[in-house]
């Protein structure tokens, strides 16, 4: 059994595949996060994001990642961008991927504010980009150096992008599995009445039942397209329905260049449409490439685990939030909070309240107010910075009320707890109250 | 597997054919027409406010020319020009809630503009000194409704009258009238933009995405409540984080001590807005009927309107014979349930109006897809 198994993995591994499909995802990859870096750039959002906050919001583990400010966030986005067009093109391919990888992972990991689940997708994708030959083909290098180019490299290099595909659509679609997307359709009930100006569908969007209709397809579309992409015989259909999906929720929602990307990315499902030529040269790039295999099937396995690790936390997790990024869990909420910090001096027991917009942008306070880590780490700052005004060690509390799904607002954490002395971390947060 | 595809293709069809067949007879539900609230919101209210002291801020600007021609001042030519100022303040409270659109300009907003306080006495006398009257600087705290009401009301009638009167005190005159043409200028321009192409716009960008007039709407009437709650109320009852003590002299209108009767007409201004109705009583279609039509909207309205009433109380209590800079140091207790009234119903507008609403904030999708 363990001998059929390897011999089995062996196989898998030694197919091979037309080099052309993977160029081409790399040209589509490359060409949308090209036009997103330059819009990014172009809408002002370094400035607003990057540079203007007086604080920013890191992730657990990564407080050391800071913003460059300008010039500096400039300059990245400069590189972020010619590494972009760098994939597009093929060309200096291995260098732009990992160039490209490290200046977007860091760009998001700057501020949690700004986290969205197609950005973690990009950092994923661009980071599959850096271990494939996407370059063997289609590209500058091929046409600068000919004996780059090859006829076939391993299927498994084109693969990992279906799996890594396959993974955000049904992990999604298992997350749209609760009663609160089934039978109460919400947030869409709310979402849907507050598009009536689209063209075309507007007028749709009042019918009493379209919302579940929208929350049952769009659970059952989620949980089965990356199969029915996978097969051949419901490929066309499954992609029809993939570009249908896109348009209407690109039309409905703000969500930037994300539709784009997945119409573009989801073609590599039509791979095996391009037989591979068989070629000398073939067997060079599998022996350099079959290495990187194992390494990504670690990363698969996390893959798995990362959306799954909410299952440790108690309580509800969009009420909570411990396990929610990072898990494919899209449009399940219409969450909002309006949060108010108390900073009382230890020494005289004089409070004060904080005025959020001296310190946060709108968005960064629309997030801190619903988002438990990010009201510690708020609180933190807070606690710093009247320190350094001449407060001795003040106490920061918080009342924040969040309202989740169109439901009343209620107290997210606990009013009396001295959030100045909670710390950071993947621990159960016991200040956090249950709805 | 591909009649599953199939079946998925031909719900959404039969969905899209039937929809388009029952949207015809009543199967929809409530539907609410924003452009139509967007219309009554600009002609009931933002319209009419803006026009009012628009022809208050001329009326200003006329007499203080002659104010300004004249080197003998009399008790009656200072009156009549307090009252101006007076009234004009109180109707400027009716527009801090629409401080978007035209009212935005490049050197910031037509609020921060006219109604920065308080006043800096000491940099208003170095520019009068000087006979500066270039308002060239950033210093807003030397302009607007707070330096006249430094200039007209800092001391008694008489005291303030000598301080204007004679060919000596031409500056001082000169000066409050360039703060009444600049003013007037702030204002006219953006009345004269929602009386132009403006008002149509604001009708037709009915949508609910960032950006939109409902989001706007939305958005100003909470950074003037904001503007109300943190810096009307609470700086100067010393609340705000860092403060020691109460600071009196923070007060809006410190001068003319009418403080209480602005930061109310504020909240009345905003709460007409939310109800739909003018100040004569005509109703129509606003933020609250909105809510009507949609999922637990009913429930906010009730919540929302219990802690209107629970402010309007609040400062009922508060009377109207004593100033806010007196109350807050003589009496600071009494002004804290207004603030936490206010504090209070900040949850109901801030963040469970655009929930329900499904109104969006800013332009970055927050929870994207």
């Amino acid at each position: 059994m363990a001998i059929s198994l390897r011999g089995t993995i062996a196989t898998y591994l030694h197919r091979t595949i037309s080099p052309a499909p993977l160029a081409l995802l790399r040209v589509l990859f490359g060409c949308v996060m090209t036009i997103s870096c330059v819009r990014f750039i172009l809408l002002g959002w370094v400035d607003e994001q990057y540079i203007r906050p007086t604080m920013h919001f890191p992730y657990h583990g990564f407080e050391w990642v800071v913003s460059l400010g300008s010039p500096g966030m400039y300059i990245v986005f400069g590189v972020m961008t010619a590494a972009a067009v760098g994939i597009m093109l093929g060309a200096w391919y291995r260098v732009c991927a990992v160039v490209f990888f490290l200046c977007f992972t860091y760009v998001e990991l700057i501020d949690k504010t700004y986290y969205l689940n197609h950005y973690y997708f990009v950092s994923l994708v661009a980071f599959l980009f850096c271990w494939v030959p996407a370059h063997r083909s289609l590209s500058v290098d091929v046409w600068r150096r000919p004996t780059l180019g090859v006829d076939a490299i391993p299927q498994w290099t084109i693969d990992i992008f279906k799996l890594q595909i396959g993974f955000v659509y049904f992990f999604a679609g298992i997350a749209k599995i609760t009663p609160s997307w089934l039978i109460d359709a919400m947030p869409l009930r709310i979402w849907l009445p507050a598009q009536t100006d689209l063209p075309l569908i507007g007028p749709l969007m009042t019918l009493w039942w379209l919302p579940w209709a929208f929350t049952w397809i769009g659970m059952i579309y989620d949980v089965s397209v990356p199969f029915l992409l996978s097969w051949k015989r419901t490929r066309l259909v499954a992609y029809l329905a993939v570009i249908g999906f896109h348009v209407v929720t690109g039309m409905m929602f703000q969500i930037g260049v994300f539709p784009l990307l997945m119409i573009g990315m989801t073609l590599v499902f039509f791979s095996d449409m391009v037989q591979p030529r068989s070629g000398l040269r073939e067997a060079r790039v599998l022996r350099e490439a079959r290495g990187h295999a194992l390494a990504l099937l670690l990363f698969f396995v996390v893959q798995v685990l990362v959306p799954m690790r909410y299952l440790v936390y108690p309580g509800e997790l969009l009420w909570t939030e411990e396990g929610y990024r990072f898990s494919w869990r899209v449009m399940l909420m219409e969450k909002a909070g309006t949060s108010s910090f108390v900073v009382e001096d230890r020494a005289t027991g004089r409070r004060g309240h904080v005025d959020n917009a001296t310190f946060l942008n709108a968005h960064q306070e629309k997030q801190m107010s619903m988002q438990p880590d990010m009201i510690v780490q708020y609180a933190h700052k807070l606690h710093d910075h009247y320190e350094s005004l001449g407060m001795k060690d003040p106490r920061v509390t918080a009342e924040v009320w969040v309202t989740l799904n169109g439901a009343p607002s209620a107290l997210l954490v606990d009013p009396n707890t001295d959030l100045s002395r909670e710390e950071l971390g993947f621990h159960r947060y016991n200040w956090v109250r249950a709805r | 597997m591909r009649t599953v595809g199939v079946a998925l293709i031909a719900v959404v069809v039969l969905l899209t054919a039937s929809s388009c067949h029952d949207a015809g007879n009543g199967t929809a539900i409530d539907t609410f027409d924003r452009s139509a609230m967007l219309r009554g919101v600009a002609d009931n209210l933002i319209i009419p406010a803006y026009r009012t002291v628009d022809d208050e801020a001329l009326g200003l600007t006329q007499l203080s020319v002659t104010f300004v021609d004249n080197n003998t001042v009399s008790l009656f030519t200072l009156d009549t020009l307090r009252s101006a100022v007076r009234t004009l303040t109180l109707h400027w409270q009716a527009v801090i809630t629409y401080d978007f659109g035209p009212a935005e300009g490049p050197l910031g907003s037509l609020v921060a503009n006219v109604s920065t306080f308080p006043a800096n006495a000491a940099q208003i006398e170095a520019f009068i000194a000087l006979n500066d009257t270039s308002f060239q600087s950033f210093q807003r705290d030397t302009r607007g409704l707070a330096s006249l009401d430094y200039l007209l009301n800092n001391g008694t009638a008489e005291e303030i009258r000598l301080r204007f009167d004679g060919q000596a005190n031409r500056n001082r005159r000169n000066y409050a009238k360039a703060l009444a043409n600049a003013i007037y200028a702030d204002i006219h321009a953006v009345y004269i933009a929602w009386t132009g192409p403006y008002r149509q716009q604001f009708i037709d960008r009915s949508g609910t995405d960032a950006g939109s007039s409902v989001s706007l709407l939305f958005n100003s009437l909470n950074i003037g409540f904001e503007l109300l709650k943190n810096f009307k109320i609470a700086l100067p009852l010393g609340k705000r984080a860092g403060q020691i003590a109460a600071e009196p002299t923070k007060v809006e209108a410190f001068y003319s001590g009418a403080s209480l009767l602005l930061a109310r007409a504020q909240f009345d201004a905003a709460v007409n807005m939310w109800f739909g109705r003018t100040v004569e009583g005509d109703t129509f279609a606003s933020f609250r009927s909105y809510l009507k039509t949609v999922t637990n909207g009913e429930r906010l309205i009730a919540d929302t309107e219990t802690q209107i009433a629970a402010v309007e109380n609040a400062y009922t209590a508060l009377g109207e014979s004593v100033p806010l800079s007196t109350l807050v140091s003589t009496n600071p207790a009494a002004v804290e349930p207004l603030y936490k009234e206010l504090q209070k119903l900040t949850r109901f507008w801030k963040s469970e109006m655009s929930s329900l609403l499904g109104i969006s904030i800013t332009y970055s999708s927050g929870d994207g897809d």
